[in-house]
């Protein structure tokens, strides 16, 4: 993160009548960061979002932008603009008309007002689609012009609502990579709300994720997924395999961890948690290792099921303890997908650092 | 696609259409009758469009109606509007169930029983205050009473469907909250106004009931003038003034439809593009 935080969210609440959307959240976001709010339905991202663009006022709390406590400022007087999930473009509208409204309302000189709108049109390539209205482009080009027309105020925070959730799947991880880029060239701050954990991932430099209305984790996108700090955060990003256990015992920055569905004691790092008692350990797909029964540590167990993926597939394996326990395999090579088959069975490995201890 | 249509169902079609259009074609063809009688052809002619044009009751009548109608649709549009607005925009408020009530009033309520009521109205408030004369005044405020509601159903239907991100988007980028609605709202419900205002407009250009009950002994509305001479006796003037005025009304309705049908095409363009 950045020395300076350019957002600050001090103990922000919001209610509607008797529903809670926002229950008190604090959070800092740095000068040029890709921001995620990261959350499934009603998690109070977008109300969060909203807050952030003015167009709701916090019930408590407050909300600095470069200093200045904006909390009650209108959206238009705000240095925040916004791109909504709609894309909200005036339909009356041509696309060059379009960008130019934010920079009419601050009643600029007609010249700069045209040679701006050219900007943002090559910004976005589609300085040959300026005088079509909004109903003659495609998705994506409509996309664009949202975008052309809230980065030509050049604002300190663009707010992105869900900005790719309207675009099919190809396009969608293309734009999040020209997004990404756009960000890094604008320089200015991204703040953007999504639900798809894939996106949040592969373009934000840090995420928030949220649920009922609080920030469960921030962080880095690999910090969040491979230091879950909660179950919450490691069911809710990406496949998990959740167990409960306790810590019996540690020595050298290791914990000696009671598991009984992996079959007894297991060890695992102590990440700052020694105090023996009930916890949770999260063990990613990836990291447990698959082998035919036979030599070797491990667990044994059957494969259940297997899901191909092209790319990799998932193993569905119940272990003998009973635990269900997945695993993905890279198929790389074309022979691998079919070495083991359905109801085999198998031993599953794992090192002790693929193991992260967690609050139960 | 080019199955042919039994003839049964053209015989209807042409039976219903004839049913429908003849008369009015009648009317027409015999405004230029040169017969005294309006039901006797008597060979062509401009005489009673002549006739008509130096009738200074018939005229008077007319331009009252249209001014009337003028002042109504204006009025109208605007408070059928600010009231489609509080309809549409506000789940909440107090007295919102009777203000509902109020609007839709007018739509259901036999218009004699309005006509008495606003008579009534009138009467005691003239009594009071020595105002309003009844004439131009209490006929166009008993106009804009019903007219309102009608603006205010359309404009409320047109709001339903509103994006309201777009306005969002414009007050993000600047904009005011009078500048959102004068660059944004006002052109995006533009042809709900339209048809709001020629509605307004032709309902109370042909109004008869309830202008009766509230118009003075000195003024008289074109519908009045016409029910009246109809019972003395039709002369052909009535079907020059007829023909002029299906003529003004049938082109008033197309202009609305085709601004309707042009903001629908553009709806449907626009939700086929977005799939």
């Amino acid at each position: 993160m950045t020395a300076a935080a350019l957002i600050r969210i001090d103990g922000v609440v919001k209610r509607f009548n008797d529903v809670t959307a926002v229950a008190g959240v604090d959070l800092e976001i740095g000068r040029g960061e890709l921001f995620a709010l990261l959350g499934g339905s009603g998690c109070g991202k977008t109300t969060l979002l909203r807050m952030l663009a003015g167009f709701e006022t916090p019930t408590e709390g407050r909300i600095l932008i470069d200093d200045v406590d904006v909390t009650h400022v209108p959206p238009y007087a705000r240095p925040v603009n916004m791109m909504f999930q709609s894309y909200a473009l005036f339909p009356h509208m041509t696309v060059a008309r379009n960008i130019a409204y934010g920079l009419e309302r601050e009643r600029l000189p007609k010249a700069e007002i045209a040679e701006r709108v050219m900007q943002a049109l090559d910004l976005v390539e589609l300085r040959a689609h300026a005088q079509r209205r909004p109903h003659q482009l495609s998705g994506g080009q409509r996309q664009r012009v949202a975008l052309a027309r809230a980065v030509v105020k050049r604002p300190k925070v663009l707010l992105l609502d869900e900005p790719l959730a309207a675009l099919d799947r190809k396009l969608r991880e293309r734009t999040q990579l020209e997004l990404a880029e756009l960000q890094q060239r604008l320089g200015i701050t991204f703040v953007m709300v999504t639900h798809d954990q894939d996106e949040a991932m592969a373009m934000a430099s840090r995420i928030a994720v949220m649920d009922q209305g609080r920030i469960r984790q921030v962080g880095a996108p690999a910090e969040i997924y491979e230091q879950p700090n909660s179950r919450f955060v490691a069911d809710f990003i990406g496949l998990a395999n959740i167990f409960e256990g306790e810590i019996v015992g540690h020595a050298d920055g290791m914990l000696r961890i009671s598991c009984d569905p992996l079959g007894g004691e297991i060890s695992a790092p102590a990440n700052g948690m020694t105090q023996a008692g009930p916890i949770a350990i999260v063990i990613r797909p990836e990291k447990l290792s698959l082998h035919k029964e036979g030599a070797g540590a491990g667990c044994a167990g059957k494969v259940r099921n297997i899901v191909y993926l092209g790319d990799e597939s998932i193993f569905h394996v119940t272990l003998e303890t009973g635990a269900a326990v997945q695993i993905t395999r890279m198929n790389a090579d074309r022979r691998d997908a079919g070495v083991i088959a359905r109801s085999d069975a198998v031993r599953i490995a794992w090192a002790p650092e693929a193991v992260v201890v967690m609050p139960r | 696609m080019s199955g042919r249509t039994p003839r049964l169902l053209l015989a209807a079609l042409a039976f219903g259409y004839a049913f429908l259009y003849v008369p009015i074609l009648t009317l027409i063809i015999y405004s230029f009758n040169e017969s005294r009688l309006v039901t006797v052809w008597g060979g062509f002619s401009f005489k009673w469009w002549g006739e008509l044009l130096r009738n200074d009751t018939m005229l008077d009548a007319a331009l009252l109606s249209f001014q009337i109608a003028l002042v109504n649709a204006c009025v109208a549009t605007v408070l059928g509007t600010m009231a489609g607005f509080a309809l549409a925009r506000y789940p909440r408020f107090i007295g919102r169930t009777a203000f509902t009530g109020l609007i839709a009033a007018p739509l259901v309520m036999p218009e004699v029983i309005m006509g008495i009521a606003t008579l009534l109205l009138f009467v005691a408030l003239d009594q009071l205050f020595h105002w309003p004369e009844r004439g131009f005044t209490t006929i166009a405020v008993a106009h804009i009473t019903f007219s309102v509601a009608y603006v205010a159903v359309v404009v409320q239907s047109r709001l339903a469907d509103f994006d309201r991100a777009v306005e969002e988007a414009a007050m993000d980028l600047g904009a005011r909250p009078s500048t959102v609605f004068r660059t944004i709202t006002l052109p995006l419900i533009a042809p709900a106004l339209v048809s709001g205002w020629l509605l307004a407009f032709t309902l109370s250009m042909d109004d008869l009931i309830l202008t009766q009950f509230v118009a003075g002994p000195q003024s008289q509305t074109l519908p009045m003038l016409i029910y009246s001479s109809v019972r003395l006796g039709v002369s052909p003037q009535i079907n020059v003034l007829a023909t002029i005025i299906v003529t003004v009304v049938a082109v008033a309705i197309i202009i609305a439809g085709w601004l309707m049908n042009r903001t629908r095409r553009r709806q449907m363009r626009e939700a086929q593009a977005v799939r």
